[in-house]
């Protein structure tokens, strides 16, 4: 399968800065490396606790953050990005290194490239209490992104605000309403509108159902299903809870503090876990079923702070398989062939 | 001293520090450890905890639901434990009772309520709940301004089984089978329950 996203070791740091003067004193390393693809028509999950950086990540692909380093491509094809690799290797202050990045490589995109890229890849926020504006009768949230990116005008651009609004199950005689006058699932479902009204390839969800009840989060995800389907859509879903990712994925991305630890498809990942990380997320999960009770496996301490990630393996001082290796060497992401791959030195069988 | 044993019973590693520092020097679950002593401190013999893992991540909520189990254990202290996730009651509870719009609407063992539901919402709460390998299902509609309730029994504009009475009385919570309440029509037999 082609890839229509793809990241190779991006990094966004967030500079620590202290004093009178505004030092330089560190950095917080919300993504730290992060090579990733997703095929296209996938759903990709991404799972990990809070502050790992799943936000940050999500809002670096869409260039809604300028990376530190590193690479993010759209839609380009595996020679132009080899081609890329090499320069970066050979002659990375080369000329034709510089021109072939700014025009394939969304880490370098600015100004008006920047922003004919925003209607291909869109955003879902997770609170569909604040990412809606409050002043804005929803038919107007609905034609700004038409008329920012001067795709339709007047009758065209009215029928497209219809028509997203009842492919997310809503009606258009809504659309003269403000946001207040909708349930929490109606509104999560006008965001969704709102990110599909420019017709984008790739959409990130970040946590869009955590904030909704659990048959409102089934409507959305049933929705989430169908609109994937018929309109070709590739999604990156984040998302810290387990079971949602392992019902609706198609595949599982596990990160901790700015890496990425594991991947794999679902029944993979929740089977057979191989990185330790990934084990203990699995058996922290609570299940709705009294007779399936897990045996449990409580991970001791807190995640470290991403301003000062542990040297070596970052779950080396929680990891109870950690030997002296792991606290000194870093373990590289190794594909195990298919979806899998695996970032540990001493993985489970 | 007392405060520190206690701080030693929800499993704080260094009570001594811990006892000098502020609230917002304390993690979210190193918090929720704190409370819990608080709320064990006067010999407690009914704990309500309300949605106390809510705003925790997936390993701090399974190390604060140990220490929740262990203490029901070693203390014998009862506990109501609030919450909108159904997986949390699953793993915790023995018994568990759901509510809808202000009234219990069923209430049994922890075991019958996930395998032998009977009110149309519970059953339908437990098809949204994702599983893998298991298509999603969920509500039809929305859950109704609380200020405007529906009259007889409040899900019947949502309830795929509802009857005229439904629309008119509001069912009462009936035991069904031994230890097993449900509030709804469709197994009250002739008992009517109250109108509305
Ligand atoms: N704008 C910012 N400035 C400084 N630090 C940030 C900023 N945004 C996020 N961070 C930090 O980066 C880390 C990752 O955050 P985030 O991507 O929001 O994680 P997640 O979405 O997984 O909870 C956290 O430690 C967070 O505090
Ligand atoms: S590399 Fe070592 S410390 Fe890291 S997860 Fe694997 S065994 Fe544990
Ligand atoms: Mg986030």
């Amino acid at each position: 399968m082609e890839n229509l996203v793809e990241t190779r070791d991006l990094k966004t740091l967030f500079p620590i800065l202290r004093g009178l003067f505004r030092q330089h004193v560190g950095d917080v390393r919300a993504v730290d490396g992060i090579t990733l693809s997703i095929e296209r028509r996938q759903w990709m999950g991404l799972v990990g606790e809070s502050g790992c950086g799943k936000t940050t990540l999500g809002k670096t692909i869409l260039r809604l953050l300028k990376p530190t380093s590193g690479h993010i491509y759209l839609d380009v094809n595996l020679e132009i990005k080899e081609k890329i690799d090499e320069l970066e290797k050979t002659q990375p202050n080369s000329k034709a290194y510089k021109e072939i990045r700014s025009k394939y490589d969304l880490a370098t995109f600015a100004g008006s490239k920047l922003k004919n890229l925003r209607k291909s890849m869109q955003l879902v926020y997770q609170d569909p209490f604040t990412s809606l504006d409050p002043r804005m009768k929803i038919k107007d949230t609905l034609l700004e992104p038409i008329s920012v990116h001067g795709l339709m005008k007047g009758q065209a651009a009215k029928e497209r605000v219809g028509e997203v609004m009842e492919m997310v199950g809503l009606s258009q005689k809504q659309l003269p309403r403000y946001p207040h006058q909708f349930s929490g699932g109606q509104r999560q479902r006008i965001a969704i509108a709102r990110a599909l009204v420019t017709n984008p390839q790739f959409v990130v969800f970040d946590e869009p159902t955590s904030a909704l009840d659990v048959s409102v989060q089934a409507q959305i995800l049933i929705l989430l299903d169908k609109l994937k389907q018929e309109h070709n859509l590739t999604y990156l879903y984040i998302t810290h809870d387990l079971s949602v990712a392992e019902t609706v994925c198609d595949s599982i991305a596990v990160m901790y503090l700015g890496k990425i630890v594991e991947m794999g498809n679902p029944s993979d990942i929740f089977k057979k876990p191989r990185h330790p990380y990934s084990r203990a997320l699995v058996l922290s999960t609570p299940i709705a079923d009294p007779t399936r009770k897990r045996g449990r496996h409580v991970l001791p301490g807190e995640v470290p702070s991403p301003a000062n990630p542990p040297p070596g393996c970052r779950f080396h001082p929680r990891c109870d398989r950690a030997t002296d290796e792991c606290k000194t060497d870093e373990p590289p992401l190794l594909s195990e062939g298919g979806l899998r791959s695996v970032a540990c030195f001493h993985p489970i069988e | 001293m007392i405060a520190s044993s206690l701080l030693k019973e929800v499993e704080i590693a260094d009570p001594s520090r811990v006892l000098k520092q502020h609230p917002h020097q304390l993690s979210g679950g190193m918090k929720q450890r704190v409370v819990i002593a608080m709320a064990l401190a006067c010999c407690t013999r009914l704990l309500i905890a309300d949605e106390p893992t809510t705003s925790l991540d997936v390993t701090i909520q399974a190390q604060i639901l140990e220490l929740v189990k262990k203490l029901k254990t070693e203390i014998q202290t009862s506990i109501l434990y609030i919450t909108h996730d159904l997986a949390v009651a699953a793993e915790i509870c023995d018994r568990v009772g759901v509510m809808y719009l202000g009234s219990i609407c069923e209430l049994a063992e922890v075991a019958e309520v996930y395998q032998n539901s009977l009110h149309p919402y519970t059953k339908a709460l437990m098809a949204a709940v994702p599983k893998p390998g298991k298509e999603l299902s969920a509500i039809s509609g929305f859950v109704p301004d609380p200020l405007d309730l529906p009259s007889g029994c409040r899900f019947h504009p949502r309830c795929d089984a509802a009857k005229k009475i439904c629309q008119e009385r509001q069912p009462a919570l009936i035991e069904i089978n031994p230890n097993h309440f449900v509030a709804c029509h469709l197994y009250n037999g002739d008992k009517l329950g109250k109108s509305s």
